[in-house]
């Protein structure tokens, strides 16, 4: 389980944001433009540092404790992390971008339809293509957690449905805590999301039903 | 329309202009002997020992420029630390430098009653006058061409694919050496490019520093300059050979440039 409780300053906004996600489900994160969603998933990564609470994971040390100063670094955090821009990187092929064992890589690159590309750079991938390598690659590293900024946005509605069922699968069999930032509630629920984040434009976040995610919050 | 067409007749008349400023010395240097005369005068025994002392040399140099310099500019790139902007400065002084100071400077540290001397004497290691002196001097002033390159190429990488190699588990080292280093490759080799083309071309430094003694410290330059007053054919020769390097050199810094802003960092 992936819990967290944190304050963190991005630019001039204070985001506050606290919920726990059970190994194998996916905690949605919602709100309008600008208001935290991708800073409050580099918090939990790691790669933002929030200036007060607690981020930690079932089973191991904290993550983050403003308390004990404690604070593990990204790289160690076990994480795997599609990011909004992708961030593939562009001097590597599909597949040295994936770093996984062969058998692995080819499993992934198979589910994600992706076979024929393996040895294409991404600067040569469609937006799409580009998409399901950067799920394969975020898959590959057999993460502990799983963070997910819009990974679906680029993908038809066909291919976005394989690619959920692909990610579904395996953070059920794997168990891995998921934390997606989505835009629409047919993506949340298709990947079983139950719950959401609404981080509102002040950037203090509420946890709601997922049905009240995606409707403006009431004052 | 006439002040157009004036204007760009001027820009125009510019451009002739410098053009010819530059290329009429260097094809002035390149018809000075005919090929025959220019063989002739290259398979001297000195002028030969003068290459093949450059070309070792400037390749040493190039090794120790790359290996030191690229974490060197990595870390000026992406550490924030305070005397960040003095260390970039210090290290592309070298750069403005009058070479003579230069050489000046090296042997106020290196020289034999330099500053580290005497620590030099008690390991047996002798850089003035020798050899290595020759590769320390060409280290100190083409080491910030490659620097300066390289960190502007670190700088230029997106930021983004720090932030998923960290979270694929790679420490800063693997970060720099799997993702910096493959990433922005070609701006570095132009870099090393750039680096390789000063250390051939250098002289003031190493004449100070090193001195001009036949198969041992004198490079071609140096050979030019000797020449210069015995040997004017030797020396139109030895120049025809470096502008020849130096230009195969630019042209490749110049497609590995064009590369690297084509494949985007």
């Amino acid at each position: 389980m992936l819990e967290f409780n944190i304050t963190g300053q991005v630019g001039g906004l204070q985001i506050q944001a606290a919920g726990s996600v059970e190994g194998g489900q996916c905690l949605a994160v919602t709100g309008p433009s600008g208001c935290g969603k991708t800073s409050l998933l580099r918090m939990l990564a790691g790669l933002t540092r929030p200036s007060s609470g607690r981020i930690s994971v079932t089973g191991g040390d904290p993550w983050f404790d403003s308390e004990t100063g404690a604070q593990v670094s990204t790289e160690d955090r076990g994480i795997g992390f599609v990011f909004q821009d992708l961030n593939l990187f562009p001097r590597m092929t599909v597949l040295g971008n994936l770093r996984a064992t062969p058998e692995r890589a080819a499993d992934l690159l198979e589910a994600v339809g992706l076979s024929d590309r393996a040895g294409s750079r991404p600067a040569n991938l469609s937006g799409g293509e580009a998409q399901r390598a950067a799920i394969a690659r975020a898959l590959a590293q057999m993460p502990d957690v799983l963070l997910l900024d819009e990974p679906f946005a680029a993908l038809d509605d066909q291919t976005a449905d394989q690619c959920i069922e692909l990610v579904r699968l395996q953070i059920a069999a794997n168990a891995i805590p998921t934390v997606m930032v989505a835009h629409d509630l047919r993506t949340a629920q298709a990947m079983g999301c139950e719950s959401a984040l609404r981080l509102g434009i002040t950037g203090i976040a509420t946890i709601v039903p997922l049905a009240e995610a995606f409707t403006a919050p009431s004052h | 329309m006439t002040s157009r067409r004036l204007t760009s007749a001027a820009m125009w008349a510019a451009l002739t202009v410098s053009f010819a400023f530059v290329t009429i010395p260097i094809v002035a240097i390149l018809t000075a002997n005919s090929p025959a005369a220019l063989l002739d005068q290259l398979s001297d025994p000195a002028a030969v020992d003068a290459l093949l002392l450059s070309l070792e040399c400037s390749v040493i140099a190039l090794v120790l420029v790359v290996g030191f310099g690229t974490p060197t500019a990595w870390l000026l790139a992406t550490r924030k630390f305070r005397g960040r902007s003095l260390a970039t400065t210090i290290i592309e002084l070298p750069l403005v430098l009058p070479p003579a100071v230069a050489g000046l400077g090296l042997l106020a540290a290196f020289g034999p009653l330099g500053w580290l001397g005497g620590a030099e004497e008690t390991l047996g290691i002798r850089l003035a006058l020798e050899t290595a002196g020759v590769v320390v001097a060409l280290v100190f002033v083409s080491a910030p061409f490659h620097i300066r390159q390289a960190q502007a190429a670190f700088e230029g990488m997106h930021p983004g694919l720090r932030d998923a190699a960290r979270t694929m588990g790679m420490n800063d080292a693997a970060v720099f050496i799997k993702v910096a280093v493959p990433t922005v490759a070609p701006a570095l080799a132009a870099g090393a490019t750039l680096a390789w083309a000063r250390a051939l071309g250098e002289f003031g430094a190493t004449l100070m520093f090193a001195g001009s003694l036949r198969g041992v410290t004198q490079t071609a330059p140096l050979a030019i300059y000797e020449g210069f007053g015995s040997n004017l054919a030797g020396a139109q020769a030895l120049a025809a050979v470096l502008v020849a390097a130096s230009a195969a050199l630019l042209v490749t810094t110049r497609l590995l440039t064009r590369r690297w802003e084509i494949a985007g960092a």
